[in-house]
């Protein structure tokens, strides 16, 4: 008698919590709210990490990485060579943890190329070192994304729309090979607004100890990388003249001091004669390359690459 | 697998259906549900940990069964000599290896020999600290005579294993817990209630307090640098907040969901931050430890009879030991000799044990004089957590520097009022609840259930509005 009345007040209960989910859900679909868009990171490097072997070129880094370099066109580039390209960049990633990764499972790829930015330091990575990787985890890592992107409750979507926030994602995917597939609202001025008032708080809280922490640990990376013999190129990605003045004050880039075999500076300009980078009509919002120019860089990022790693092997 | 956590939410009410409809006929076969539900609970963390379980749960039984054979006190004294080293062997390897191994280590380097250390890549299983202490008072107590040992595997594997409070407590005794598991239970639809209110309080505490504060605390914890004296001290008091809500959380968790199965489980923790004084604030924090140091450590090395030295030598060792168990680093120690020396003046004076009742017995408000004293002891005690949360101690030392520096006389860089307001939410309504069990204990009260299902689904709203990114439970790693 006693569990049946609280099997019966624990279903009124669950089912009015049901109700107001299915309400709050059905009617934000029906009127069509806009959704924020989730990144699969975790999904993203369950599908990529089984194309990490010996003849793969890694990619690792953050967002401007993640969505300059596509993938795609860096192996058609390189097909001459047999080389796979794996971006496994993620925003706000330093790639500590995806080397990590790829260390303890003994794998020694081709060619690792680094993302390097001042703000190494800053960046907390996302822990897929400490992943397991299965069809299982895929499948979850998947689903889970899958189910963010779609329902309105779990990531509050509802209230971004209530105070008439601007939700600039439509969607953000990855292709097999880890390249960024993104859909957006646009609103490119704003965006760039947003990223200056993050390089100006960064700036006044910018930490040289964090930066050398990171640069200490991706030193130590690199070096059991290269001697197992893989090249490591460190890629210094171009950004607009605005968050470049940004980050060149009060710090340097000094990718050039790290143990890279090789350091691939863009900062000043994007690629081949074009003009120079710092120049808001090749960005999306200052920090990230537009989509025409995406592939361009990875094809001008390739044919250096292949250039200099032919010259090592000759 | 995490409380908070799609596969718990899936996992309870399925072993809860089993145990009450499918297998309730037979005590035996709902002993070994639990066991089995236990297991895989444990086992989703990681599996290859269950050994340790399942090894330290089959010496203990052991050890009992020969206990009660046993007449020679030798022969006693070596069965529990067998127990303690096999579980603080496990103990001190999992957990204290590298630290011994480091320690040694810079003493060799002090002296003028540099010496490597020898560093192992340990990893530590969750929750060593809680079951070993669970089944280390077992054969204490058996050995003791204050418990007959028991024959039956299935009630004593349940009793070291039990999910709900398996990685981080309450430190249940065995002459609590393990008759539970002899008698048939009845489903009691009052603990039932209460107890799915005070899993609702315990997210509540976890979800909404813990996760947020753990964000301002460990921005600032991480960048102490940037940051000035007022900044500095928000942040111990974030962290304060984040570790009651975490481990008191879980507790409420723990407690609740063992209702539901029938069974009473030791209150943890009694709204310490209301606390007079320290002497009551470790009188209603983490409860199940200081009573199980009590039982075990300190009244075995004299207590607290033999005069003042022998007293006050007892109160430092457990305050010590207390530190150490929390984990192996140098932060801990100072943070248990820290509450040994707040505990001393009280000591000597003979005042520890002045506040026995609940702060403004039968009033709404506290008086200035209390309000004052429950001040006192809280920055106190926020202080002592900043050696809890440093990496070093140069760091905590540094650390309470600023925070006495003049940079406190300024307002903070960093001051969320969203967090503040929810941790003033937690404040009114425990003190409003302060002479209850949890919370939401509205045993016997007068509200009307209307208005405790609209105390409910606020509450439901809260967790899911201000919830913050899932963290894991900080006191797993102890």
């Amino acid at each position: 008698m006693q569990m049946k009345k609280f099997l019966k007040l624990v279903i009124v209960f669950s089912a009015v919590i049901a109700g107001f989910i299915l309400v709050v859900e059905g009617v934000s679909h029906l009127i069509g709210i806009p959704k924020i868009s989730h990144h699969n990171i975790r999904g993203k490097a369950q599908n990529v990490m089984p194309f990490v072997d010996s003849s793969a070129v890694v990619f690792v880094g953050d967002s401007r990485v993640e969505w300059g370099i596509k993938p795609g066109v860096f192996t058609n580039e390189c097909k001459n060579e047999g080389w796979t390209a794996c971006n496994l960049a993620a925003p706000g990633s330093n790639g500590i943890d995806v080397l990590k990764k790829i260390q303890k499972d003994s794998i020694v790829p081709r060619v690792i190329v680094i993302g390097y930015t001042a703000h190494l330091g800053r960046y907390s990575n996302h822990g897929l070192d400490a992943l397991s990787y299965s069809i299982t985890e895929r499948w979850k890592a998947n689903a889970h994304y899958w189910y963010k992107q779609h329902f309105y409750i779990s990531d509050k979507s509802i209230w971004e729309w209530v105070n008439g926030r601007d939700l600039y994602f439509k969607s953000h995917s990855y292709d097999s090979l880890g390249g960024a597939i993104v859909y957006e609202n646009g609103d490119y001025q704003n965006r760039l607004d947003f990223q200056v008032a993050t390089y100006v708080d960064w700036k006044s809280t910018f930490d040289s100890t964090q930066l050398r922490k990171a640069e200490a640990e991706l030193r130590k990376l690199i070096s059991h990388f290269q001697r197992k013999g893989s090249v490591v190129y460190g890629v210094q990605m171009p950004v607009s003249s605005a968050l470049w003045e940004l980050e060149q004050s009060p710090y340097y880039h000094d990718g050039e001091k790290m143990n890279f075999d090789r350091f691939l500076d863009y900062s000043m300009h994007i690629y081949e004669q074009e003009p120079a980078a710092h120049d808001s009509v090749y960005f999306i919002d200052g920090s990230h390359l537009f989509y025409d120019y995406q592939p361009k860089f990875t094809t001008v990022l390739a044919k250096a690459i292949k250039e200099d790693y032919s010259s090592r092997v000759e | 697998m995490l409380f908070n956590s799609i596969e718990f939410s899936l996992f309870l009410p399925l072993v809860f259906l089993l145990y009450w409809f499918v297998l309730n006929k037979n005590l035996r076969v709902q002993n070994l549900l639990i066991v089995a539900a236990s297991y895989l609970f444990y086992g989703w963390w990681d599996w290859r940990f269950l050994g340790l379980v399942a090894f330290s749960s089959i010496i203990d039984f052991l050890v009992g069964i020969q206990l009660g054979k046993a007449e020679k006190q030798l022969h006693r004294r070596l069965l529990l000599l067998t127990s303690v080293i096999v579980n603080l062997g496990f103990l001190g390897f999992f957990k204290y290896f590298n630290f011994f191994a480091e320690s040694f280590a810079e003493a060799f380097t002090f002296f003028g020999s540099p010496m490597e250390p020898s560093r192992l890549n340990i990893i530590l299983p969750v929750g060593i600290s809680f079951y070993t202490f669970q089944t280390l008072s077992y054969s204490i107590d058996v050995y003791r005579r204050n418990l007959e040992p028991t024959k039956d595997a299935a009630s004593f594997f349940a009793f070291v294993s039990f999910f709900p409070q398996l990685v981080a407590g309450p430190i249940e005794r065995a002459t609590n817990l393990l008759p539970q598991f002899y008698k048939p239970r009845s489903f009691d639809l009052q603990q039932a209630m209460d107890g799915m209110r005070q899993i609702l309080w315990g997210l509540f505490k976890k979800i909404v307090i813990a996760d947020n504060c753990a964000i301002y605390a460990n921005k600032i914890f991480e960048n102490t640098d940037w940051y000035g004296g007022s900044t500095l001290f928000m942040g111990a008091v974030f962290f304060s907040f984040q570790i009651y809500g975490d481990f008191s959380g879980y507790s409420d968790i723990a407690i609740g969901t063992s209702r539901l199965f029938g069974f009473k489980l030791k209150r943890n923790f009694a709204f310490p931050y209301f606390s007079r004084d320290i002497a009551e604030f470790w009188r209603r924090w983490h409860m199940s430890l200081s009573t199980w140091f009590r039982d075990y450590v300190y009244i075995p090395l004299g207590g607290s009879k033999g005069g003042l030295w022998p007293k006050i030598r007892n109160t430092f060792i457990i305050f010590i030991v207390s530190g150490f168990w929390h984990g192996a680093n140098w932060t801990f120690m100072a943070w248990g000799l820290l509450n040994a020396l707040y505990f001393l003046p009280l000591l000597l004076l003979k005042r520890n044990r002045r506040f026995t009742d609940s702060p403004a017995e039968g009033k709404l408000f506290a008086s200035a004089r209390e309000l004052m004293q429950i001040g006192v002891t809280f920055f106190i005690t926020v202080i002592a957590w900043v050696f809890f949360r440093a990496e070093s101690i140069t760091q905590a030392l540094e650390y309470i520097r600023t925070i006495f520096s003049k940079s406190l006389i300024s307002w903070p860089a960093v001051f969320p009022p969203m967090v503040i307001g929810l941790i003033a939410l937690l404040i009114v309504v425990e003190w409003l609840q302060r002479t209850r069990q949890h919370g939401l204990d509205f045993t016997d009260t007068k509200i009307p259930r209307f208005w405790r299902w609209v105390i409910y689904y606020s509450i439901i709203l809260v967790i899911w509005h201000f919830g913050a990114e899932q963290q894991d439970f900080i006191y797993f790693q102890f």
